[in-house]
């Protein structure tokens, strides 16, 4: 990683690991490759609630230049969360994850927050349009997969 | 090579200003958004955002937008200038600690100034080692000593050490090397640290009186006279004594519950074999011999409990079975017992009918054979008698009714 990124990640840790929003925790930070982040849902929203959801950030050699791969990880008692932009294996469509919505100015912190809040506002409780199909055919990272953002309803 | 140039300034790293330590916070509007320290070679966007311009050069080949609020940056060159002179003089005025702190140099400098502290000044820079055929680097005070780059035995350790780097090991690695405590001042051998620590009269150190409650803390010279004035001193012994009794009753306890289960196989045994009243003795076998009984009692013993409860769980059941059937016969020779009595009035009123009839015929006939021997002569005994001799009449049969009354 550049020094840039190295900087940066290791003040973001910093920061991270006093303080964190209400609602999501620091679960795994050993290198500055690989985070994971538990989020939960703060607000009564029957879908979500008495859940936990895990988040897996890697951050490539370009971060903050580039987007951090940001996913959902499925595992005991975290489960994926329903949403009509996230896939059942975890990939989420989301604008701000993608090279065109990114902005260096991002951290993980505002990622976990938009991220919260996409669960929070949400009210359908199912997957997206052609989950399986995307599920089983889909070889690509989840940066390099290119989303079209259709609807901004949600 | 030629010797009049001075090639240790051109040679020299240029600082790495991202990798700077700042003494004090730095202001959040002083740094970049991008890489989150203060900004370096600051740019200001048309849409009025501050970025170093490395970062925003970076951030701008991956997507043409300003980072913060999307606006399109299509040049670079047109679309931003640099910041204004405010900016980077307060840029300039943050102290820096020098990057040679590690090894030694601990000025605090402007960071405008700190390129030329570390390129020309600093005499803990490492430049590149004087002699022609070595490759190394040196710190720059020891330049006009020549090449300090072969190996030397420490005097204290006698491991090999590189000449070059002989003071900083003697001063911070060495574990044969004296060194004073900082606490009180007692000179020893590196390597004995820890065995110094354990017996340095200034370390700070607990009470011994600490289980019982006592938090007071203070160094260890003070230790014998907090202890002869400490509040916990009256309660120290009887603590002690405290946590005496308190073993002694955790192994009368333990001592307790063998004799129970002792107690409890005696019982057990008795019940299961009286005959083996001589086998008393084998009471004092040892316990892996006589466990295996008393679980084997114990087992038949749960599995008669077992069994009376499944009995009586039955003995349950049943009489509710009982009772239902009971009930259920009750409900249906109800209906039947009213229709019966039902039937039994009906058959009555026929019966009466009937009866009524064969008087009625009686008379008629009696009329007929009497010839007209008075008008009440059919009632008399006399000619019921007469009539009776006729075998063929009907009359025998409502006889047999009247005799023998149909019974329901």
């Amino acid at each position: 990683m550049s020094s840039l990124g190295t900087k940066r990640l290791g003040k973001e840790l910093a920061k991270v690991s006093k303080s964190l929003p209400p609602g999501i925790t620091l679960v795994k930070a050993d290198d500055l490759q690989e985070w994971l982040l538990d989020i939960q849902v703060l607000d009564q929203n029957p879908i979500y609630a008495g859940e936990t959801y895990r988040l897996k950030f890697r951050f490539g050699k370009q971060y903050p230049i580039e987007p951090p791969e940001v996913v959902f990880t499925k595992q005991e008692n975290r489960p994926i969360p329903m949403h009509p932009h996230i896939y059942s294996n975890g990939i989420i469509c989301l604008d701000l994850l993608g090279s065109s919505g990114w902005s260096p100015v991002q951290n993980v912190e505002s990622v976990c927050m938009s991220i919260q809040s996409m669960l929070t506002g949400n009210t359908k409780n199912h997957r997206p349009e052609g989950d399986a199909d995307f599920v089983s055919t889909n070889k690509a990272r989840p940066k390099d997969i290119e989303f079209y953002y259709h609807d901004n309803e949600v | 090579m030629t010797a009049a140039s001075p090639p240790t300034i051109a040679a020299i790293p240029a600082v790495d200003l991202r990798a700077l330590e700042y003494e004090s916070n730095v202001d959040e509007n002083l740094i970049c958004p991008i890489c989150r320290v203060a900004l370096i070679a600051p740019v200001i966007t048309n849409c009025d955002h501050v970025f170093c311009q490395k970062c925003l050069v970076q951030a701008h080949a991956l997507n043409p937008v300003c980072p913060v609020d999307r606006q399109p940056l299509l040049k670079l060159s047109s679309e931003t200038r640099p910041a204004p002179k405010v900016v980077t003089n307060q840029l300039d005025n943050l102290t820096v600690r020098c990057p040679n702190r590690p090894r030694g140099c601990d000025l605090v400098v402007a960071r405008s100034l700190v390129e030329n502290h570390v390129s020309r000044y600093c005499d803990k820079t490492l430049v590149p080692c004087p002699h022609p055929s070595c490759d190394k680097t040196i710190a720059r005070k020891d330049v006009a000593k020549g090449c300090l780059h072969y190996e030397v035995d420490c005097e204290f350790c006698e491991q090999p050490v590189q000449k070059a780097d002989l003071e900083t090991h003697q001063g911070m690695e060495c574990q044969n090397r004296k060194t004073n405590c900082e606490l009180c001042g007692y000179e020893f051998v590196r390597s004995k640290q820890e065995e110094h620590t354990k017996e340095c009269p200034e370390v700070e150190v607990t009470c011994k009186f600490a289980p019982f409650g006592c938090n007071h803390k203070m160094s260890r010279r003070h230790l014998e006279e907090h202890c002869a004035r400490c509040e916990y001193r009256v309660v120290g012994p009887v603590g002690e004594q405290l946590a005496e009794l308190r073993a002694e009753m955790t192994a009368l306890k333990e001592k307790d519950r063998l004799k129970d289960r002792r107690i409890k196989f005696l019982e057990n045994r008795g019940y299961s074999a009286p005959a083996a009243s001589e086998n008393i003795s084998n009471m004092n076998l040892p316990a892996q011999e006589t466990a295996p009984y008393e679980s084997r009692d114990q087992y038949f013993l749960s599995l008669f409990e077992t069994m009376e409860s499944k009995v009586e769980r039955l003995s349950s059941a049943l009489t509710e079975v009982e009772g239902r059937h009971s009930m259920m016969l009750f409900n249906e020779t109800m209906p039947i017992k009213d229709q019966l009595t039902e039937i039994r009035s009906t058959l009555g009123v026929l019966g009466m009918h009937v009866r009524w009839l064969m008087n009625f015929r009686l008379q008629e006939r009696g009329r007929v054979l009497g010839g007209g021997g008075g008008a009440n002569s059919p009632s008399l005994p006399g000619t019921s008698q007469e009539s009776s001799s006729d075998s063929n009449l009907p009359r025998r049969l409502s006889d047999n009714m009247r005799e023998h009354p149909p019974r329901l």
